[in-house]
């Protein structure tokens, strides 16, 4: 049975590339779609929780309080004297340098690490536990010409004391990093938000950190600069918040505030219209494949079928050339599902691989879905023809008497 | 050999409407005849040779093969017994195109309930070749034989089992003349070595191969000489 089942499908060979060809452009109609929203949205996604609720983002240039500058977010609502505030989350800006490098040094409280990994050119982000010796902080750093790699040492130096860093992770040439500082959002949306870091535009290395390993292993001062994320209480009243900025920006050196709400509502349409232009044409595509694919099976059956009358007449049952029949159409759907995993790892290799393992899931898990649709139809039509229709009359076709 | 009593067979036209496309019919065919179906087209030649090959049913009345019982819904029984007792040649020669005269040919050697070694195989096939003069033609696709070839890859494949039974639906019905008669030639052969043939056709030089016609009008079985 297996044989002729084998058999059948090399015998259609044709058909067979042709259901494969359209599964495909199934496929990456599908996975195009997906992954241009996906792309989209996981920037969105990073800060789409905290969007969701009452808060204020704010462009700092420098907090000060007392005549010192601030150097922790969680000292901002007390200093300020803002009311409502539930949580804070900030960047800093480390009073050091690097030795013999031009660089930009910034560091991140961890929920900031932890909600967006950056496309990496190789090693991991910073979310990642780092085998680093004890006295050593561990560091990202952004794609250089000079040649700086995973596992290079570097030295962060504020002048009187040295301490050593190690490259854990380069980003990759024009990667979205998160928080940069005094960047001026211009349609006041999530984008506004992320700076793709180019090696060819930018002087200097960016230098990215856990601020926590910073203050656990130097004395090294920072400052409170770049985004400022302040998380409001549920119940928080209108006058609170607008006491809360009028105090920030009397107080404080900012040059930029947006309300959350805003952020959220401006996101989601900026997503909505660019996926308004491709979820279309994908729609449409898949439709048009699916259509003709069923074309194909129809075509593929009369001729899976007339060979099954075949064999039924030299002396197989019925139900035997039945199950040929289903065993043919898994075959075609381990192929279809098999090369199609091949060819998408090759077309996008480790960018989806390595990065987006949610997003292939995803991807495969619904394009299986696709194809376990397809098989059911093959299945059903295969099973109408050979219900409809007797042995005797598949064989007979026009010698009918 | 075979044996069939009151048999008779009905279809659904649509629903309510039933059609009776074989009436009662007696008929017996001893081993070794060489029995020749005639009647006109709707007469229900076909349906009868369909149901006497065990490719097609029946509602009412009994069949024997060699003594036994056939019962029309015991389908595995029947799919050996079709496998391993009966050849069938059709028409439309109901070859598949895409596969050679050797794929073609093994079919039945496949299906069938006895398993031979591959060598065993491809004497079996060639000395059927040999007998419907295709030796030469064992790895040509179907798609590339002339009609008269074609039907002889079909005779080759009913008899490569050596079954005792060969039924012929107008075997030379989409043949030119000389084909035909090469053909009528190679079943009268197989006759002559033992085999039980039963052939419809409308051609009486065709029928005039048989040693017993029998006549079908409007699915009543008219018996005739012998």
């Amino acid at each position: 049975m297996i044989k002729y089942s084998i058999k059948n499908y090399i015998k259609n060979i044709g058909y067979n590339i042709l259901i494969f060809i359209q599964l495909t452009i199934t496929l990456f109609a599908f996975f195009y779609t997906v992954y241009t929203f996906q792309s989209k949205y996981r920037f969105f996604g990073a800060i789409s929780e905290d969007m969701k609720g009452n808060g204020l983002l704010v462009s700092v240039i420098q907090l000060s309080s007392d005549g010192y500058f601030l150097s922790d977010g969680s000292t901002v609502a007390d200093s300020y004297n803002l009311t409502g505030v539930s949580g804070v989350k900030a960047m800093y800006l480390p009073l050091a340098g690097i030795e013999g490098i031009s660089s930009h040094i910034r560091a991140y409280d961890y929920p900031l690490i932890e909600a967006f990994t950056p496309d990496m050119d190789n090693g991991h982000w910073l979310n990642k536990e780092s085998d680093v010796p004890d006295d050593t902080i561990p560091v990202v750093i952004s794609y250089n010409k000079e040649g700086y790699k995973t596992g290079d040492m570097l030295e962060l130096s504020d002048g009187t004391n040295s301490y050593k860093l190690e490259i854990v992770g380069v980003l990759a040439e024009n990667a979205s990093v998160l928080c940069m500082p005094m960047d001026v959002t211009t349609t006041d949306d999530y984008k506004g938000l992320f700076w793709n870091y180019s090696s060819v535009y930018e002087e200097g290395i960016l230098v990215l950190m856990d601020r926590q390993e910073l203050i656990d292993e130097t004395q090294i001062p920072c400052i409170l600069s770049g985004l400022l994320f302040i998380n409001y209480d549920e119940d928080i009243s209108g006058e609170a918040m607008e006491n809360n900025l009028t105090s920030l920006y009397r107080n404080g050196l900012i040059s930029y505030t947006l309300d959350y709400g805003t952020i959220y509502e401006n996101s989601k349409k900026m997503i909505v219209n660019d996926m308004a232009i491709f979820i279309p044409i994908s729609v449409i595509v898949m439709l048009v494949t699916m259509v003709s694919t069923i074309k194909v099976i129809a075509i593929n059956t009369d001729n899976v079928v007339y060979n099954l009358s075949i064999y039924y007449l030299n002396g197989y049952t019925w139900g035997a050339c039945k199950k040929i029949s289903i065993i043919s159409n898994i075959l075609s759907l381990i192929m279809a599902v098999f090369t199609n995993i091949i060819a998408m790892v090759c077309l996008f290799g480790n960018d989806v691989i390595v990065y987006d393992k949610k997003l292939i899931l995803y991807v495969m898990a619904v394009f299986t879905i696709f194809c376990i649709v397809y098989f059911i139809l093959c299945v059903m039509y295969q099973t109408f023809i050979l219900r409809k229709y007797t042995p005797c009359e598949i064989i007979r076709g026009e010698n009918n008497d | 050999m075979i044996k069939l009593e009151n048999l008779s067979k009905t279809v659904c036209i649509y629903k309510g409407k039933n059609l009776e496309i074989l009436k009662k019919i007696n008929f017996e065919v001893d081993s070794g005849d060489f029995v020749a179906i005639m009647g006109k087209s709707g007469a229900g030649k076909t349906t009868l040779l369909n149901i006497i090959g065990l490719l097609d049913t029946y509602n009412s009345g009994e069949y024997y093969i060699d003594n036994q019982y056939i019962n029309p819904n015991n389908m595995k029984k029947n799919a050996d017994i079709r496998g391993c007792k009966i050849g069938y040649v059709m028409q439309n020669f109901s070859l598949i195109e895409e596969y050679s005269v050797y794929e073609n040919i093994i079919l039945p050697i496949d299906f069938g309930k006895e398993k031979y070694k591959k060598s065993d195989k491809m004497e079996m096939i060639n000395e059927t070749l040999e007998k419907v003069g295709m030796s030469d033609r064992k790895k040509q696709k179907c798609r590339r034989l002339s009609g008269g070839e074609k039907q002889r890859v079909a005779i080759a494949r009913a008899i490569v089992n050596n079954p005792d039974i060969i039924l012929a639906d107008e075997p030379t019905g989409s043949l030119d003349e000389k084909n035909g008669k090469e053909i009528m030639e190679i079943l009268a052969r197989l006759n002559e070595d033992g085999k039980t043939i039963i052939i419809v056709t409308h051609d009486n030089d065709v029928a005039a191969y048989a040693n017993r016609i029998v006549h079908i009008r409007d699915g009543v079985l008219v018996d005739g000489e012998s």
